[in-house]
């Protein structure tokens, strides 16, 4: 199931809150877990059974390394079998008919591939079970004693299609006791609607361009056409994730819990590395601690950081999809990474403001094309009309500039915290009219995204590929 | 306060609405979008595995969302008020014209390819004159009424290619220029992707030029205006807001008046059908809709008999093919599977008359296995 449908909004979601509210404490993950796998089986049956396993294994890896806290070799066994099985899991659903794939392609040979569907949320439900037990391995956390408040960590559905990636820590006291309060209610349903604005409303609409230009649904590629296309694409898939994650936090929060922000204005970045600062923040910290930092990080010297930067950007690549558009889009930004890591941030820190937001801009559109398309060739075409075509319009890419014009405007604005310091001035004033006037405002997006979910208009899933 | 004042606000309304869904019972079928909506699905265990299961689910709610016609017109309203020409795959064009977009790509090139094919093998057989009748659309016509910057492939020239691939056995007619000649007329619906009846009594001046035939002067017909409220199958899907709805107007005449109908076994006394003029399918007031094989027998006794193999633009225009026939008998071959050829000999054809147009033929397939 995804937060953007009638069947979430109206049926799933007000039952389920229902009776989370009402059932007494000790059952409130009862409800959670019961909640969770029929959100999950919702379309993803088949990988409820693997999800319970590996929670069955989680569990008991972590309470062994607990048990055997100063055997140290005892103890790694224990973490060596989790991150194996974990990690082989993972590889067995995403990656094994990839592999396949290029070994057939180097070696002439004909290995049948195994055509095992990718199982939605796989990626964030395997690296959310590394972060428990690599921090209990390390003793960050305490390992969890109840199976049942492992459960609903693990099986938690707010995050479990299209994350945040909640690490153990985040929540291991709110597993526990929750603080479910009106306020948090509302302030939770509050950032819920904007999610869902953000995806219905902005993500959705932006990306029907986009889908045209995807699916080559057009006479001829102009280059004003190729830009609004790669804007709309970026503007899709911020709002969309973005908004996703939003849906999460919100939920997290009716629920009387706490995630981590995963986003945090991205496309106002001033560098790339600020903007891998502000983007998917959850999974860029993962990468940090539990890759980066265990090979060296940056205490090794330049040589073996510019290794370690590029293991982890490989890794980031293809943990958004096993083909080579993703892992290039990785590499892509790793080395832009390194560069700036050696010497362009500081030419960069002494340039106008306005030609860092440029370069930021323009690098983080033409990894959009790396990213949009699997087939490289396309890529390549793609980018070489955006830079160097003959046509700079024609009469499509004005029919498609006047179609989306104002979506895309309405979707930069969005994309500048315009209205997060708007909101905090409003949040200062104690005026019920305003109070009214907003509360009014959330309804209306509320009832917009309904329209709009109702009819059953263009609403992508953009997430089957992590 | 605020958390209180948006509580209350919130989930009075999103209560109601939750509420409200699961007491009120919706219809089966909507007018406004004239289909049928989904119904429950029928739990299915390899369905439940394979997803398809939640998905018919998913439709089924989203079918029959409380009011579902307001969160129709509320969508379409927000989108079109952002700027768009377009909504569902239908450009809002200048003066209330709609356009379903027209898509000619390889597809569709090698379908029309493929009918051309069967058509002249179709042809050999046949010893009456065949006539072809392949009708542009309203969108190339009118093009002019299309948003800005929308330009549209050349109907013309997929007529004229198709047209040099039948073989000499059939007689090609192109409406192309007479059409534009009378584009101001109101020759096509606006909110349907039917011709009126005016703009089919141009089809049949042009066809009875091509088969020699005195047509009846459009003069002597009874012009009569039998509704003003119809939204056709354009409106149905861009659902705009305040869209003007089309006049229905016919010609009648003693000759087509006074027939005999045959639809698929069910027997009618007119070719008009006053019922359709209450429902949403107003066009099927013509012929009574689809049948697989219709039959209109007239008073005129000049042995002459025309069979149809047809779209529904010729349901519009048996108004006038019928006022110099003895028999007009139309085909469907998406639903009439028996060999044409034999029909042809069965009930003494004297002439075969295909009618179609332009985007319909494009996704047509039955007619690849005409025989």
């Amino acid at each position: 199931m995804v937060f953007s449908s009638v069947v979430f909004l109206y049926i799933f979601l007000p039952i389920m809150l229902l009776i989370y509210f009402v059932v007494p404490k000790k059952l409130k993950n009862a409800v959670m877990i019961l909640a969770s796998l029929i959100f999950f089986a919702w379309g993803e049956i088949r990988y409820i059974f693997i999800m319970l396993l590996l929670a069955v294994m989680d569990f008991w890896c972590g309470k062994n390394i607990d048990k055997f806290y100063d055997d140290k070799k005892k103890k790694r066994v224990y973490l060596l079998i989790d991150v194996c099985v974990n990690l082989l899991i993972l590889f067995f659903f995403k990656y094994a008919d990839f592999i396949i794939t290029n070994i057939n392609n180097l070696t002439h040979l004909n290995i049948p591939l195994l055509n095992i569907p990718l199982p939605i949320g796989v990626s964030f439900n395997t690296f959310q079970s590394l972060s428990y037990i690599i921090d209990v391995y390390r003793g960050n956390v305490k390992c969890e004693k109840s199976f049942y408040n492992y459960l609903t960590y693990t099986t938690l559905f707010p995050q479990i299609i299209a994350g945040p990636i909640v690490r153990y820590e985040t929540v291991d006291e709110e597993l526990e006791t929750k603080n479910i309060s009106l306020d948090n209610f509302s302030k939770g349903m509050r950032r819920f609607i904007i999610g869902l604005g953000k995806k219905v409303l902005i993500a959705n609409n932006i990306g029907m361009l986009w889908n045209i230009l995807e699916t080559g649904n057009y006479s001829e590629l102009s280059m004003l056409l190729s830009w609004i296309g790669i804007c709309a694409f970026a503007l899709q898939i911020y709002f969309d994730f973005s908004g996703y994650s939003d849906m999460a936090i919100g939920l997290a929060w009716i629920f009387g819990m706490d995630f981590d922000e995963n986003f945090n204005y991205p496309y106002i970045s001033k560098s790339i590395t600020e903007f891998w600062r502000r983007w998917h923040m959850t999974l860029g910290s993962w990468f940090r601690d539990y890759i980066y930092i265990p090979l060296g990080g940056n205490r090794k010297g330049l040589l073996k950081q510019i290794r370690n930067i590029l293991i982890v950007w490989f890794l980031t690549g293809a943990w958004h999809g096993a083909s080579w558009n993703f892992i290039l889009w990785g590499v892509y930004f790793g080395i832009v990474l390194i560069i700036e890591k050696i010497f362009l941030l500081k030419i960069l820190e002494k340039l106008p403001k306005v030609f860092r937001h440029i370069y930021s801009i323009l690098l983080i559109l033409v990894s959009w094309v790396i990213f949009a398309f699997e087939d490289l060739s396309k890529v390549f075409e793609y980018i070489k009309v955006m830079f160097t075509s003959d046509i700079i319009y024609n009469q499509e890419s004005l029919y498609y500039l006047k179609n989306y014009l104002f979506i895309i405007v309405v979707g930069i604005l969005c994309s500048l915290p315009i209205w997060k310091i708007l909101k905090e001035k409003i949040d200062k004033k104690e005026n019920k009219w305003l109070d009214i006037l907003t509360s009014f405002g959330y309804l209306a997006i509320f009832l917009l995204s309904t329209a709009s979910l109702v009819t059953d208009s263009f609403n992508p899933f953009l997430y089957f590929r992590f | 306060m605020r958390d209180k004042i948006f509580f209350v606000i919130f989930i009075a309304t999103w209560v109601l609405l939750v509420m409200l869904n699961f007491i009120i019972k919706s219809p089966e079928f909507s007018e406004q979008e004239n289909r049928y909506l989904a119904t429950i699905p029928k739990f299915n265990f390899s369905e439940l595995v394979s997803g398809e299961y939640s998905e018919k689910l998913d439709s089924y709610i989203n079918d029959h969302f409380i009011a579902r016609n307001f969160w129709l017109k509320l969508n379409s309203f927000i989108s079109l008020s952002t700027g768009k020409t377009e909504n569902n795959g239908v450009y809002i064009g200048k003066d209330g014209y709609l356009f379903e977009k027209f898509k000619y790509g390889k597809e569709e090139k090698e379908n029309l390819e493929k009918i051309a094919l069967a058509i002249n093998n179709f042809s050999e057989n046949i010893d009456v004159p065949i006539y072809f009748l392949l009708v542009p659309n309203s969108i190339y016509i009118n093009q002019d009424k299309l948003p800005d910057y929308v330009s549209v492939y050349d109907q013309n020239e997929i007529i004229n290619e198709f047209y040099s691939k039948l073989n000499y056995r059939i007689e090609k007619i192109n409406t192309i220029y007479t059409l534009k000649q009378n584009k101001d007329k109101n020759i096509y619906f606006k909110t349907d992707h039917h011709m009126t009846s005016d703009g089919a009594y141009l089809l049949y001046l042009e066809f009875c030029k091509s088969a020699n035939i005195n047509p009846v002067a459009i003069s002597s017909f009874k012009r009569e205006l039998v509704t003003r409220s119809f939204l056709g199958t354009f409106d149905s899907k861009a659902q705009v807001p305040n869209q003007i709805p089309d006049e229905i107007i016919v010609y009648k005449n003693d000759t087509n008046q006074d027939v005999k109908c045959n639809y698929d076994g069910e027997k009618y006394n007119s070719i008009f059908n006053e019922e359709y003029l209450n429902k949403k399918d107003k066009y099927s007031y013509f012929l009574n809709g689809n049948s697989a094989n219709a039959i209109i027998k007239t008073k005129i006794s000049n042995g002459k008999k025309l069979l149809v193999i047809k779209d529904s633009y010729a349901h519009i225009a048996s108004q006038f093919l019928c006022q110099n026939y003895e028999e007009v008998h139309f085909l469907d071959t998406r639903y009439y599977r028996i060999p044409i050829s034999d029909y042809i000999e069965e009930n003494k054809i004297t002439d075969v008359l295909f009618l179609y147009n332009v985007s319909n033929i494009l996704e047509e397939v039955s007619l690849r296995g005409i025989k």
